[in-house]
């Protein structure tokens, strides 16, 4: 019998960020409600194979109300969704007294559709961008019976928009790495991550460009990151790029760089933050990001997103003190122990019990 | 006034290898001020006979740390300048720079219709339209310093400018050209490598 449903339009488990998240958040809803009346709702089984080459984010919200329809839902007593726009599913499952909570990665509107196209991004969030479909979107957060936000930034971002019934659970990492290299001989800036709209990476790559260093090296790794090399040409006189794309091991591109560098303009959380901390390397993270949270002065930087110069003026300070970085190298790592997951997966298991009481 | 001439000097240090595009072959015609220089006619100033306007270009990729053009881009077709200026991309040693004298057809037009109908002349024709007196020596493109940046820009150069022509000294002294303009377009001399 279900009891409960876990709903995305991403792979649970999958690689990345979502994929990380939503492996755990199945897991502390398994234990609450038992391995066998736990249902799962994702990209695989959810999406009609003829609208696979779509990517329109209310879409998602039709597909998963048509599956639960299904009479193997008639005793669901609490479903988890976690990102994208479900209003109407949402609505539909507390008509029928089915408790929801909800996480919501998002922490701001996106950049402007100016500043898209100067920056040249090519693809847009029109679900956050849009005040129409942002009412549309919002509207599920509202009526969820818990939120779940990953960092400050959210939980400031949700309440400034009405949503009250809030809990916030940072992102967490598998493990500390028993063993990392020290810092590479070249000064070594690097980014993790998707190259989407939301990363900011423009404003790295102006940065590094405005440093015009010919003995450093910035990397820009993850998924189709090679991508980037006509912006870079066609920004940058001089500098040392590395385009590296999907890195199969982490471990090779962490212990690579010196610092870790996540501009994000708008970024729930950021795992590789943590991820780099655990690899005892400094990071300068964007206040665009979530796990800024976890960025203190004796560990690394914060600058706001969006801002090239102070991004510059930071790597620059930064490579101007190797011995102090050194030292937030160690101490990142000490402080990257309380985001482990199995940690961080009791605070999930806590919230459903909450709502499973009442 | 003779004073108000600003003489021009390409930004080609002494050692760079600078290729012309479209010099000519040496004569009345056409006179090269760099070698190599490429061109569709032979002639005793010509040392690779190419039409420029057939890519890709019988040159190696980033072989040349300069290129050079007086009055050349605006012969080739509209259709295919994008492809040549990908070819003047491709050539270019990374930090290379591209330096072309042209025509500025917006400009042209504007003294087209300040001249009125009754103003109109031989002159203005061969303006607008080139020499006419061989195959290769008519316009085909018509360019803006700001569709002149567009254009090098989209092909990836990462610094594209305008600057004025200098002027010439004509019968009547100095004399301002407007309707001509010079391109700098500087390729990026950024490493890119995709290994980790």
């Amino acid at each position: 019998m279900i009891r409960a449903v876990h709903i995305s339009g991403d792979v649970v488990g999958g690689p990345g960020g979502a994929g990380q998240v939503t492996k755990q958040e199945l897991l502390a809803l398994k234990e609450v409600f038992g391995d066998d009346s736990v249902d799962v709702l994702q990209l695989q089984n959810v999406r009609p194979a003829v609208y696979a080459s779509l990517d329109v984010p209310y879409l998602w919200d039709y597909f998963a109300l048509a599956q639960l329809h299904g009479s193997r839902f008639d005793a669901l007593q609490h479903a988890h969704i976690y990102s994208g726009c479900y209003t109407e599913t949402i609505r539909y499952l507390r008509n029928r007294g089915v408790t929801v909570s909800y996480t919501c990665p998002a922490h701001a509107r996106g950049p402007s559709l100016e500043e898209r196209l100067k920056r040249g991004f090519g693809a847009n969030l029109p679900h956050i961008d849009d005040d129409a479909l942002w009412a549309q979107h919002k509207q599920g957060y509202l009526e969820a019976n818990m939120v779940i936000v990953p960092s400050t930034h959210s939980e400031d971002f949700l309440r400034s928009e009405g949503v009250t019934k809030l809990v916030k659970i940072p992102h967490g990492i598998d493990s500390i790495p028993d063993h990392v290299a020290m810092f590479p001989d070249e000064f070594t800036v690097g980014y993790l991550g998707a190259s989407g709209p939301d990363k900011g990476i423009p404003y790295l790559v102006d940065a590094w460009a405005s440093l015009g260093w010919e003995d450093a090296r910035l990397i820009i790794a993850g998924e189709g990151s090679q991508n980037w090399t006509g912006y870079i040409q066609s920004v940058a006189g001089k500098g040392k790029f590395c385009l590296p794309g999907y890195v199969a091991n982490v471990a090779d591109f962490y212990n690579a760089i010196t610092i870790l560098c996540q501009p994000s303009i708008s970024e729930g959380f950021g795992i590789e933050i943590i991820e780099a901390m655990s690899y005892g390397r400094p990071v300068i993270a964007s206040t665009g990001a979530g796990a800024a949270d976890a960025v203190l002065p004796s560990t690394g930087w914060r600058v706001p997103p969006g801002d090239s110069k102070a991004l510059a003026d930071t790597i620059r300070r930064a490579r101007m003190r190797p011995t102090v970085l050194k030292d937030m190298g160690s101490r990142a790592r000490a402080n990257a122990e309380p985001y482990l997951w199995e940690h961080i997966c009791k605070r999930y298991v806590r919230v459903f019990e909450e709502l499973r009481g009442n | 006034m003779v004073t108000e001439l600003k003489p021009y000097y390409t930004p080609f240090k002494a050692g760079d290898r600078v290729i012309e595009l479209g010099g000519g072959p040496g004569d009345a015609t056409g006179m090269p001020i760099f070698r190599p220089n490429i061109d569709a006619r032979p002639g005793p100033m010509v040392d690779i006979v190419h039409d420029l306007s057939r890519t890709p270009w019988p040159l190696a990729s980033s072989s040349f740390n300069g290129v050079y053009s007086s009055f050349w881009i605006e012969h080739v077709s509209h259709k295919l300048i994008r492809n040549v200026i990908a070819e003047i991309y491709r050539i270019l040693a990374p930090g290379g720079i591209a330096v072309l004298v042209t025509a500025d057809t917006y400009a042209q037009c504007k003294k087209i219709v300040d001249a009125g109908p009754e103003g109109m002349s031989d002159v203005l024709s061969n303006m607008l339209f080139g020499g006419g007196d061989y195959d290769g020596n008519f316009h085909k493109a018509a360019l803006s310093r700001p569709f002149a940046v567009k254009l090098f820009r989209e092909a990836g150069f990462f610094q594209v400018e305008t600057l004025d022509h200098p002027g010439i000294i004509g019968p009547q002294g100095y004399e301002k050209v407007e309707t001509d303009f010079i391109l700098e377009a500087k390729k990026s001399a950024a490493v890119i490598t995709y290994e980790l």
